[in-house]
């Protein structure tokens, strides 16, 4: 394990949003995906309307999986700086009682 | 599932089709696959930074950028299948369209002369437009299994476009159009681009196209590379030392330093001051003769901060990226100095960076920047046959500064914006000798401001009036005549 752990807790929680956002962005297009296949289906009526409306679908299923795994590390990554302050305010606590409850700021 | 031309739509099904609810349809999806490539330089961008040892560093922030690149390479994939799957679409949409106009002619017939070739052509669009359908889910394929089905999750998809195992790097294109090599570096997965960037650091270095990040990542490998190696001849030793030690005092200032070019043996060096790959205004100052990047690259730099300066002087809010460019092997003696040759490699060097700088933003998603290029001196000869190079030269606004003379007028250097200085005390810009004064109203230059008292090195003096009128060219907030 590396000797030295350091972390910008700012700067990683503004990271943390940042994916969250583009997990949602992305969430969006694969709502608009899921709509407009419907489209293809009721623009071309019959087995071609189908195949188009099936290839759509896939399209919103698979940027549907892509945005809900970077919700998830987004997710882990704001747990993370959680995780970080509240050890250090545990720490802090631990090593002087009177300092208990104390939040971790971010430098 | 198939649809063959006997059991297809009757033509009277086809005139009935909805082929403006298609085209939207269509357009939709295009628009989708359009914003995936910024979307994926986001993430790329949030992924460095988390790779960054500065922001997080240890195991846990080693597996953070780990599940980041992951996602970047399955993104990559799944944008690849999509542009695929979108240009059957487009097939698509094509043949519906046509096969709808041929019904319509059917339907509008009069006569039965010719009905059956018409009726023919419909079919045939039909089987077309079906095949087209059936192929834009084939084209998911390679994500989605046989079944175009999307897999259920993130590590089926992983698992389907062989995520685990070591990365190959990709070979390298030959240096040629950046818009192609933009492309190809924008195809690739975050692991594979970094994969090739640290196979090949000095090609990687040198791709006009490329993104700035890349190219400086590049560079300071090779940098950190030929620092360490005791066989490093020395004059080229001399060249990186000035580099290493001009960029560190830049990065101790705070200032964000790219190296975006390090041909030690060329003796060409250029280094940008802030994001260029984010930048909304990019300046590329372009030396005259007697500039080695061992001895000068530290006044160029000067320069290129203090016409950064003097942009956001002139637009607060504006992102700046300057450059100072060393591009061309600058001429140091006679006759080198008095003929052409150097200028002329310089401009094509010029011309595919200016093009490269484009080209690596639209790959990228990512909106153009304003691109100023500020020549000074020879430099500005060197502008002068970078315009010569076929295509347009990639710039918002020409400024020559202490010019010894140009060929033609200003708009052949096919830039929108062309401005010229030209200090009374500055007796190169009356030369005359490579074409033309400048500064003469003939030549259709706008006019920037100088004093008497400036020489020919004090075009970007904070001491001097020029030097707050680039700032404004740059930000674009001056206007030409």
């Amino acid at each position: 394990m590396s000797s030295i752990i350091s972390v910008q807790l700012d700067a990683v929680a503004a990271l943390a949003a940042e994916l969250m956002a583009l997990a949602a962005e992305l969430d969006d297009e694969a709502a608009l995906c899921r709509s407009t296949a419907s489209s293809f289906a009721s623009a071309l009526p019959g087995e071609t309307g189908w195949a188009a409306a099936d290839a759509a679908t896939a399209w919103s299923g698979l940027t549907a999986v892509v945005a809900e795994r970077g919700r998830a590390v987004a997710a882990t990554l704001a747990a993370a700086v959680d995780s970080y302050r509240a050890i250090d305010t545990a720490l802090a606590g631990r090593i002087d009682p009177r300092r208990a409850g104390d939040l971790a700021m971010p430098r | 599932m198939t649809a063959p031309v006997a059991e297809g739509p009757a033509v009277e099904a086809v005139a009935a089709w909805d082929v403006p609810l298609l085209r939207g349809a269509t357009w939709t999806l295009a628009a989708v696959v359009a914003r995936l490539p910024a979307w994926r330089t986001r993430l790329d961008s949030a992924g460095r930074a988390l790779g960054d040892a500065q922001c997080w560093s240890g195991p846990a922030a080693q597996s953070a950028a780990d599940a980041v690149l992951e996602l970047s390479t399955v993104a990559t994939a799944v944008d690849t299948a999509l542009a695929h799957s979108q240009a059957s679409f487009e097939r698509l949409l094509v043949d519906a369209e046509a096969a709808q106009e041929l019904a319509a002619a059917v339907a509008a017939a009069v006569s039965p002369a010719g009905l059956a070739g018409l009726e023919v052509a419909v079919g045939e669009h039909v089987l077309a437009a079906s095949r087209a359908a059936l192929s834009a889910g084939v084209a998911l394929e390679r994500v989605t299994g046989l079944g175009h089905v999307a897999p259920a999750s993130f590590w089926d998809l992983a698992g389907r476009i062989g995520l685990m195992g070591p990365v190959l790097a990709p070979s390298l294109p030959a240096a040629g159009d950046p818009r192609v090599i933009a492309a190809w570096w924008a195809g690739l997965s975050a692991v594979a681009q970094l994969a090739a960037l640290r196979a090949h650091p000095d090609e990687v270095g040198a791709l006009d196209g490329l993104p700035a990040w890349a190219r400086d990542r590049a560079n300071r490998l090779v940098l950190a590379r030929v620092l360490a190696d005791p066989g490093t001849a020395p004059a080229l030793l001399a060249t990186a030392r000035a580099v290493a030690a001009d960029v560190a005092a830049e990065e101790a200032g705070g200032r964000t330093v790219q190296v975006q070019l390090l041909d030690l043996a060329g003796d060409r060096v250029a280094v940008a001051l802030g994001d260029l790959d984010t930048a909304e205004e990019v300046a590329l100052l372009v030396p005259g003769i007697r500039t080695a990047p061992a001895e000068d690259l530290g006044v160029q730099l000067q320069g290129a901060s203090d016409v950064a300066d003097a942009a956001r002087a002139a637009a607060p809010a504006a992102a700046v990226a300057t450059v100072a460019w060393l591009g061309y092997k600058s001429p140091s003696r006679l006759p080198d100095i008095a003929l052409r040759g150097a200028a002329r490699r310089g401009g094509a060097a010029l011309d595919a960076a200016l093009d490269g700088l484009g080209a690596s933003r639209a790959a990228a998603g990512r909106p153009q920047a304003r691109t100023t290029v500020l020549a000074h001196s020879y430099g500005t000869v060197v502008v002068d046959d970078a315009a010569r190079e076929p295509g347009r030269l990639a710039a918002d606004a020409v400024v020559l500064l202490g010019s010894p003379g140009m060929t033609g007028h200003a708009g052949d250097l096919e830039a929108p914006q062309v401005f010229d200085a030209a200090a009374p005390g500055d007796p190169i810009s009356w030369l005359g000798w490579f074409g033309g004064d400048t500064w003469a109203p003939a030549y259709g230059a706008t006019e920037l401001p100088g004093d008497r008292w400036m020489h020919h090195s004090d075009y970007y003096s904070p001491e001097h009036p020029t030097l707050a009128a680039l700032g404004q060219v740059v930000a674009g907030r001056r206007p030409s005549d």
